[in-house]
C-alpha cells in the first residue's frame, strides 16, 4: 500500500539529519512495492526479487544525499533498480557458464517452478514470451506494458532516446505477438 | 495506478496480446511487504555501522598487495616446479631477499652519483664530522707551542752527532798510508822465501833419524804386535846361530816382507 508523500517533501526531510529516518520511512512506503516488481517481473524469483530490492533500498540510502535532482526521484531509483537487474542477470549466466539464449530457458524453469505465480495459461504464455526478448527490450515491455510509464520516463531510466524506445518496444510486441500465436 | 487508456491505443493492432489478462499474475508470501520495510531498514541500519571505523590497514597498502602476492605466487610456483630438474642453491630463498636489498641499495648509490663515481655507505654524513674534527686538530696545532727550538737547530745536530761519533775515529785513525803491494820487489822476495823453506823441508826429511825411519817400516809394525817373549822364545829355540841367514834387518837390502810374513806363520803352526 503506498502512501502518498510528495518526493520534494521526502527530499527535504532527508537532508536534515534528525528528520533523515522519518524520510527514508516515508521514502520506503510509497516506492518499495513499485521498485520491488519491477525487479520481479525482470528475475521472476521472489527471493532473488528479495534480495536485490533491499540492495536497492540500501543503495538509494547511500546515495540520496548526493542526488542533484536533475531527474525524478522515482526514475532515479528505478534506474539503480534496473542497474541491479541487468547485473544479476549477467552474474547469473556467468556463475552458470551459460549463454544469453539458454538464460531464458533458466527463467522459464523459474516460472514454471515457482509457487509465486498465480497466472493462468495465457498470462504464463505471455511470461514465456518476453523471457525470448533481449533483457533491455523486456525492461522496456513491462515498464509500459504493466506499469504505463511514459516513454520520457522510461528513457531517464534506461538512458536511452525516445525513438529509439518506441521503435524498439513494438518489435517487442510484434515479437511477443508472433509467440503468442506459434504456441498453444 | 491510474491508466491511461490513451496510451494503451497501441493493444488493439495486437489480438492476441490483448486477449491476455492485464493483471499481475505473480504474488508474493503474506505479510511480505510488511517484512520488507523492517528488512531494508535492517540493512540500511547494517550500512551505517561499516565505514572509517574498525580495522585500518596501511597506508598504499592494497596497492602494492597484489604485486606481494603474484611474486610471492611465481616464488611457490618455481619452488613447486623444482621437481622438473630445476634446482637451487641451499637457502637459495632465504637469502634472496637480502640480496635483493643490497643490490637494490647499491643501484641506489650508484644513481645518486652522477658521474658514475661510487662513495662507501654514509660516507657523505660522516665527512662533515670528519671534516669538523680535522679542522679542530689544525686549529689546535696551529696554536703557539709551549715548546721551541732555535732555527736549523735540527739540521746542526745531525752535523753535531756525526762530528763527535764517525769523524773523531777517523781523523784518530789519520797518518801515513802507504800501499803494502806497490813494489814489484815484494813479489821476488816472496818467492825466495818460499823456496828456501821448501828446500830446508826437504834436507830435514832426508837426515831423520833411522830410528825413526825403522819405526816406519812394516816390519816393525808387525812385529810389534808380538810380544818381548815370544820373540826370545822363538830365537832361542828354532835359530841356529851357526846358519848364515841375512839379517831381517839388512841395512841396505831390502826386507822382503811377504817371504818374513809367511815364514814366521810356518813356524806358528808347526810349533802348534
Amino acid at each position: 500500500m503506498s502512501v502518498q508523500v510528495d518526493d520534494a517533501e521526502i527530499l527535504s526531510k532527508f537532508q536534515d539529519e534528525k528528520t533523515r529516518n522519518e524520510a527514508f520511512n516515508l521514502l520506503l512506503k510509497k516506492y518499495q512495492q513499485k521498485i520491488y516488481w519491477h525487479i520481479r517481473r525482470m528475475v521472476i524469483d521472489h527471493d532473488d526479487a528479495d534480495d536485490i530490492s533491499q540492495d536497492v533500498f540500501v543503495k538509494v540510502w547511500k546515495n540520496l544525499p548526493g542526488f542533484r535532482n536533475d531527474a525524478q526521484l522515482y526514475t532515479w531509483m528505478y534506474r539503480i533498480a534496473t542497474n541491479e537487474c541487468i547485473t544479476f542477470l549477467n552474474n547469473k549466466k556467468k556463475k552458470n557458464n551459460i549463454s544469453l539464449d539458454d538464460v531464458d530457458y533458466s527463467l522459464a524453469d523459474t516460472l514454471a517452478d515457482s509457487s509465486y505465480f498465480d497466472g493462468d495459461k495465457a498470462q504464463r504464455k505471455l511470461q514465456e514470451a518476453l523471457l525470448t526478448l533481449p533483457d533491455k527490450q523486456r525492461l522496456v515491455f513491462n515498464m509500459k506494458y504493466y506499469e504505463d510509464m511514459k516513454y520520457e520516463e522510461i528513457s531517464e531510466v534506461v538512458g536511452t532516446s525516445v525513438g529509439a524506445l518506441k521503435a524498439s518496444f513494438h518489435l517487442a510486441v510484434k515479437k511477443i505477438e508472433a509467440f503468442l500465436l506459434s504456441k498453444d | 495506478m491510474k491508466r491511461d487508456m490513451e496510451s494503451r491505443k497501441w493493444l488493439d493492432e495486437f489480438m492476441s496480446l490483448k486477449q491476455v489478462n492485464e493483471n499481475n499474475p505473480f504474488t508474493v508470501p503474506p505479510g511480505y511487504f510488511d517484512e520488507l520495510e523492517q528488512n531494508i531498514i535492517s540493512a540500511v541500519n547494517l550500512e551505517k555501522l561499516k565505514g572509517d571505523k574498525g580495522f585500518t590497514v596501511p597506508e598504499n597498502y592494497f596497492d602494492k598487495l597484489s604485486d606481494n602476492i603474484q611474486s610471492r605466487i611465481n616464488i611457490e610456483a618455481y619452488v613447486n616446479n623444482e621437481g622438473d630438474g630445476h634446482a637451487v642453491p641451499g637457502n637459495y630463498f632465504d637469502e634472496l631477499s637480502s640480496n635483493i636489498q643490497s643490490r637494490i641499495n647499491i643501484e641506489a648509490i650508484v644513481n645518486n652519483d652522477a658521474d658514475g663515481h661510487a662513495v662507501p655507505e654514509n660516507y657523505f654524513a660522516d665527512m662533515e664530522q670528519q671534516i669538523s674534527a680535522r679542522i679542530m686538530v689544525e686549529e689546535t696545532l696551529n696554536e703557539k707551542e709551549s715548546f721551541t727550538v732555535p732555527a736549523d737547530y735540527f739540521e746542526k745536530l745531525n752535523k753535531s752527532i756525526l762530528n763527535k761519533t764517525v769523524n773523531q775515529d777517523m781523523v784518530k785513525r789519520k797518518g801515513v798510508v802507504r800501499r803494502m803491494f806497490a813494489s814489484s820487489g815484494f813479489k821476488y822476495a816472496a818467492a825466495a822465501c818460499l823456496a828456501v823453506v821448501v828446500g830446508t823441508g826437504l834436507l830435514v826429511q832426508n837426515s831423520t833419524d833411522p830410528v825413526t825411519a825403522h819405526n816406519k817400516t812394516f816390519l816393525h809394525q808387525q812385529l810389534s804386535t808380538v810380544s818381548t817373549g815370544d820373540i826370545q822364545s822363538y830365537l832361542q829355540e828354532d835359530v841356529d846361530p851357526t846358519e848364515t841367514q841375512h839379517t831381517v834387518i839388512d841395512e841396505n837390502a831390502p826386507v822382503n816382507d811377504a817371504g818374513l810374513s809367511n815364514a814366521l806363520q810356518n813356524d806358528l803352526d808347526n810349533n802348534n
